[in-house]
């Protein structure tokens, strides 16, 4: 478990030794220290989003080193390494890949955005993006490069995002398109902590207890979810990053580790009315690991580590299905949810 | 599922049969998840196949395995063996066990 400064000061009651902006404000002071995904990154390059720590001792670093395209071809050039993800487009052209090397470790590449290389632990990550707009390169290294890190790291992860509310974490899972987002935006507006957007970092930790990370403090919202919101939420809410198919936020409201309380399924109900939520008495194990996000790391460790934590998941944490009517909007599912999420009880944890 | 234990594959009743190193299982209430660390594929057992897979862990013989099975379900020993032959028979396909001193 990671006891970044954070936490620490949590418990002694002291300010938070920590803030929340982009690394550009920091590119004078040299390298900074950031917390994502359970893992303490270092690096000397602007990433937006990061949460940064003043001091921190987190259970696994991150270093993040930029490099030019000459320099990353030279670190790998591995013929042999097995093709693990490839992701093409409606052309049939590779639109992503990664690669494996026992040695090495893993490729990602994606057109138009950048290539990178993760070591085998997933201790140091070398980014060179391709020519274009920064923030392209840097979607790519928090949403994908970093969940694969954290993985290699001894974390999992789920396809998800997450609010906290009094300290406690909510994941909501459901196909793209479905809502998550949305909601976790108006959770966020409604009060609760924005947690992460899309992915949500896991593990068991040292007290045996069921842990959710941080993600990125970035929000993505479809334009027609962001219509839904007015001119003043959308300032609440944070500042525009970029905007295009998806406008990115950063969402001011860092947060810490916490217990994972409750996983939200997602579903549109065809039939009109409230929306109504139902626990599952026996959470099918299956269906959570399908929502796994990051597969690309297929040693026995991980499959193993991946069960564990994916058994315990469906063990010890309340799973609901929260069937939304088509006409309902986010912002009214929010409340019914904020209503429910402080209604819910979980068989105590371990002692820390 | 439906093979005659009385005409065929008798010798498999009586091999050893294992679990390899890269098969690992754990069990839920309503089903067993079984994982192959070779292929990272995971496969869902119901309650009573994933009983099954218990008894062929811990007796390694198919015939005691039924046995076994037969007191505890209150079932006729070759309905249970019926019903494990094909069970072993899907395993073996999917190579989450091994089989020695015969076959399916």
């Amino acid at each position: 478990m990671s006891s970044i400064a954070v936490r620490d000061d949590r418990r002694g009651g002291t300010k938070p030794r920590r803030v929340l902006r982009t690394t550009a404000d920091r590119r004078t002071a040299g390298t900074w220290r950031a917390y994502a995904f359970g893992l303490e990154l270092t690096g000397d390059f602007d990433v937006p989003g990061l949460t940064f720590v003043e001091a921190a001792e987190a259970r696994a670093s991150t270093a993040l080193v930029f490099v030019d395209q000459e320099t990353l071809k030279t670190s790998w050039d591995q013929p042999e390494a097995e093709r693990v993800i490839d992701q093409r487009d409606e052309h049939g052209r590779p639109f992503m890949t990664i690669d494996f090397h026992t040695s090495f470790g893993y490729k990602v590449e994606a057109r138009s955005y950048g290539r990178f290389i993760v070591s085998p632990e997933g201790t140091r990550v070398l980014c060179a993006p391709f020519r274009g707009k920064a923030w392209r390169w840097q979607r790519l290294l928090i949403a994908r490069v970093l969940p694969l890190a954290a993985t290699l790291q001894g974390l999992e992860t789920l396809h998800a995002s997450a609010v906290a509310v009094d300290g406690r974490v909510f994941a909501f899972i459901g196909p793209s398109g479905m809502g998550k987002s949305s909601l976790a935006a108006q959770l966020t507006l409604r009060g609760a902590t924005f947690f992460t957007d899309d992915v949500l970092a896991i593990e068991i930790d040292a007290s045996d207890r069921l842990i959710a990370h941080p993600g990125l403090a970035v929000l993505s919202l479809r334009e027609r979810e962001l219509e839904s919101l007015r001119e003043e939420q959308r300032e609440t809410l944070g500042s525009v990053l970029s905007d295009g198919a998806k406008t990115h936020f950063m969402v001011a409201q860092p947060c810490d580790p916490g217990p994972l309380t409750g996983i939200y399924f997602l579903d549109r109900d065809a039939e009109k009315g409230v929306g109504h939520i139902e626990r599952l008495a026996a959470p099918d194990p299956l269906l959570l690991l399908a929502n796994t996000f990051e597969r690309s790391v297929r040693s026995p460790d991980r499959l193993r580590r991946q069960l564990e934590v994916f058994g315990r998941l469906s063990e010890r944490v309340p799973v609901f299905n929260l069937k939304i009517p088509a006409s309902t909007t986010a912002a009214q599912t929010a409340v019914e949810l904020e209503a429910h999420a402080h209604s819910v009880t979980v068989a105590p944890q371990p002692a820390a | 599922m439906n093979q005659s234990a009385g005409t065929h594959s008798h010798g498999v009743l009586d091999a050893h049969v294992t679990i390899p190193d890269h098969v690992v299982f754990r069990s839920f209430p309503n089903e067993t998840v079984v994982l192959n660390l070779e292929s990272g594929k995971y496969h869902g057992l119901n309650p009573t196949s994933g009983r099954m897979l218990e008894a062929l862990r811990k007796t390694d013989v198919p015939r005691r395995a039924a046995m076994e099975l037969a007191t505890e379900f209150g079932q006729p020993i070759d309905r249970i063996l019926n019903d494990l032959i094909g069970f072993i028979s899907d395993l073996k396909r999917r190579g989450l066990i091994q089989i020695e001193d015969g076959g399916v």
